[in-house]
């Protein structure tokens, strides 16, 4: 029994960070219209420096990595999220000065790719493709519970952080920054004339972003206690664009529909699959993308807004206007009086002179 | 109407010295000087592809000249970019209405507003008092504006559903949301129907008359007489004449200018003084 509890909780882990990871995803391609295929990478970043500054000091007969310390818990996750913003302000300036559209995301996949080489080829840096293991979990010693109960508290902090992500996107969606970030998604020059600093709200979101995705990458290596580029192909990515595209693209409630969608359902229930004939472990994995991929192309042809649509914001006093409970501002004068013919008209014009 | 010129010792509110810029081998202007004087709507008139959309571009800091300076209101703003040059207060509109489609007609006023207490991570978190305040007003503002653009049925719908006409209707109200010291207007009316139209150019030259300062480019030259003075040529690139349009329309070389080269303009018989005469009572009522 407590096998299953254990992996519904596994399953809550992995739903909350990507739900973190979705609403990340969601600020910069939903809201600001960046087109990043290298969002995986800032999640190693952040999952790599919560390591080392969780480690302590290597050594090379083991492990060989850079920026070994240890400090506390949680100061590991925010090293985490630094990591995921700095990178983000560096890559920033490659991918959002000039480059748009599917340029930007092919240059966006390249820099994955080459990064994804640079640290599996450099032992020195975070120990090449075996990676870094041997992390250990947050609070262990001190909460000091038995597995299940363990898992169900790594829940929580997950849930925590999502939670919050959640209340901050919410908040950023309905404020003027949202508005501007949905200018420059449909149309930069537009805001660009209206005095919009087009790069640097860009460059804003996506450093936020990568900051979300540091803290997820953190997350993540604290509850595996490895991380390696096995683990954070460029094509993990894409399980977080498939799901935001799935769940409804520019909606966080549909970032968090998605993260249960495509990581949690499809990916983790394919794991059910049982091995049978000639279908082996491999081939349900293989499975598995060729399944999110159907998926993708059948979202993007039949429905690309994804299961929950872009929410409309509508405002209220323009609704009690329209509904004749509130008179147009400046005209003194309520909208049915102004259709049902002159006369009302004048009457009511000549009254508030 | 603007009509009294008596104040000709006022600086220019804007000034383009030589300015050229070349598309590959297109010279879609050349060599272009012109001023444009506070509280007048000057405008700018000329044959399909001369220039003036470019020229325009060039205003607004959307392209940057091969050649030439721009000087708005004290400022050089030559290696400014459209936004620093939005900021300080000269806005355009574009010829094919740019809607912000998957937005509300409101939101998108609200970008035009211009009001950006609200638009930073920090600001949109720390300075909610203030932006919920402005955005209160500017609300009130977009509102009035938009009834007055029979648009406010619409408000909350997105842009992207409106007709054509309607999308020119949205881009002049947004313009107009960021009370600019000078608009830019690339052809405000093309394809609005006539009587609302003719609304609209009341209303223009209302804010006109509120002070209001414009560069107009518009084909409609009954139009351009009633609203615009003083009105420049361009052709080719260039700048071909300017004064009053009574003045032009005596000119042989403005006149070589229209009827040479489109037969849009040349179905409309170029305006003459006395039709001017018949405008100017209407718009002074
Ligand atoms: N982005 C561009 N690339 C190449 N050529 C261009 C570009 N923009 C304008 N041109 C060329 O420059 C010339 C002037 O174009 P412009 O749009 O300024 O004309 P216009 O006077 O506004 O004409 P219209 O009355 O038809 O709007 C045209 O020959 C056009 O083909
Ligand atoms: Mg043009």
């Amino acid at each position: 029994m407590s096998h299953y509890l254990y992996y519904a909780l596994t399953l809550g882990v992995y739903f909350f960070v990507y739900c973190l990871l979705g609403l990340g995803y969601n600020l910069q391609y939903g809201l600001a219209g960046i087109n990043n295929v290298a969002n995986y990478s800032f999640v190693a970043f952040g999952a790599y420096l919560a390591a080392v500054t969780t480690l302590g000091p290597s050594n090379s007969l083991v492990q060989s990595y850079i920026l070994g310390t240890s400090i506390a818990w949680p100061l590991p996750l925010l090293v985490g999220a630094a990591a995921g913003a700095l990178t983000s302000l560096v890559l920033g300036f490659i991918f959002l000065l000039r480059l748009r559209h599917q340029y930007q995301a092919i240059v966006t996949l390249v820099v994955a790719q080459v990064i994804w080489l640079l640290v599996g080829n450099n032992p020195g840096l975070f120990n090449g493709y075996n990676g870094l293991a041997g992390v250990p979990q947050p609070l262990e010693s001190v909460v000091n519970l038995a597995p299940v109960p363990y898992e169900a508290f790594f829940v929580g902090i997950t849930a925590l952080c999502a939670l919050l992500g959640f209340a901050f996107m919410r908040r950023v969606v309905r404020s003027p920054l949202g508005r501007v970030l949905r200018a420059i998604r449909e149309d930069e020059s537009v805001a660009s004339c209206f005095g919009r600093n087009v790069f640097w709200a860009q460059m804003s979101a996506f450093i936020v972003a990568g900051t979300m995705a540091g803290l997820a990458g953190g997350l993540l290596v604290e509850y595996l206690g490895a991380w390696s580029p096995s683990g954070w192909s460029p094509y993990e990515g894409f399980v977080v664009i498939a799901a935001l595209i799935i769940g409804g693209t520019a909606n966080n409630i549909g970032a968090a529909l998605g993260a249960f969608i495509v990581p949690v359902a499809i990916y983790e229930l394919t794991g059910f699959i049982p091995p049978f004939g000639p279908v082996n472990a491999q081939t349900i994995d293989a499975f598995r993308w060729i399944a999110i991929g159907i998926i993708v192309l059948l979202f993007l042809w039949f429905r690309p807004q994804g299961v929950l649509p872009e929410p409309r914001r509508r405002f209220r006093l323009v609704d009690r206007i329209l509904v004749g409970q509130e008179p147009i501002p400046g005209k003194g004068l309520f909208l049915s009086q102004k259709m049902h013919g002159s006369d009302a008209t004048s009457v009511v014009t000549d009254e508030t002179k | 109407m603007s009509s009294d010129r008596a104040d000709v010792s006022t600086a220019p509110l804007i000034q383009a010295v030589g300015l050229s810029k070349s598309f590959g081998g297109v010279r879609a202007v050349q060599n272009c000087s012109l001023e444009a004087y506070p509280g007048k709507i000057t405008g700018l008139i000329g044959p399909n592809g001369a220039g003036k959309s470019t020229l325009l571009a060039l205003l607004a800091g959307a392209e940057r000249p091969d050649s030439g300076k721009v000087l708005f209101d004290g400022h050089d703003v030559t290696r400014m970019h459209d936004w620093q040059r939005a900021r300080l207060g000269l806005v355009r509109t574009f010829q094919v209405s740019r809607p912000l489609g998957h937005m509300t007609l409101l939101e998108n006023m609200l970008i035009g507003a211009m009001d950006m207490s609200g638009e930073t991570f920090a600001k949109a978190f720390l300075n909610r008092k203030q932006w919920k305040e402005n955005e209160e007003r500017d609300l009130i503002r977009a509102v009035e504006l938009l009834e007055r653009f029979n648009l406010l049925r619409l408000a909350n719908d997105y842009a992207e559903i409106l007709s054509g006409g309607q999308m020119r209707l949205l881009e002049l109200a947004r313009a107009l949301m960021a009370s600019p010291k000078l608009l830019l207007l690339d052809e405000p009316f093309a394809g609005v129907n006539p009587s609302l139209a003719h609304e609209l150019a009341d209303h223009v030259e209302q804010l006109n008359r509120e002070g209001q300062s414009m560069i107009l480019i518009e084909h409609e030259l009954n139009l351009v007489g009633r609203l615009c003075d003083p009105v420049i040529v361009l052709a080719n690139g260039s700048v071909l004449a300017s004064g009053s349009m009574s003045e032009l329309g005596k000119s042989a070389e403005v006149l070589d200018a229209y009827l040479g080269r489109t037969e849009r303009v040349s179905a409309t018989p170029l305006v003459t003084t006395s039709e001017l005469e018949m405008e100017a009572p209407h718009g002074d009522a």
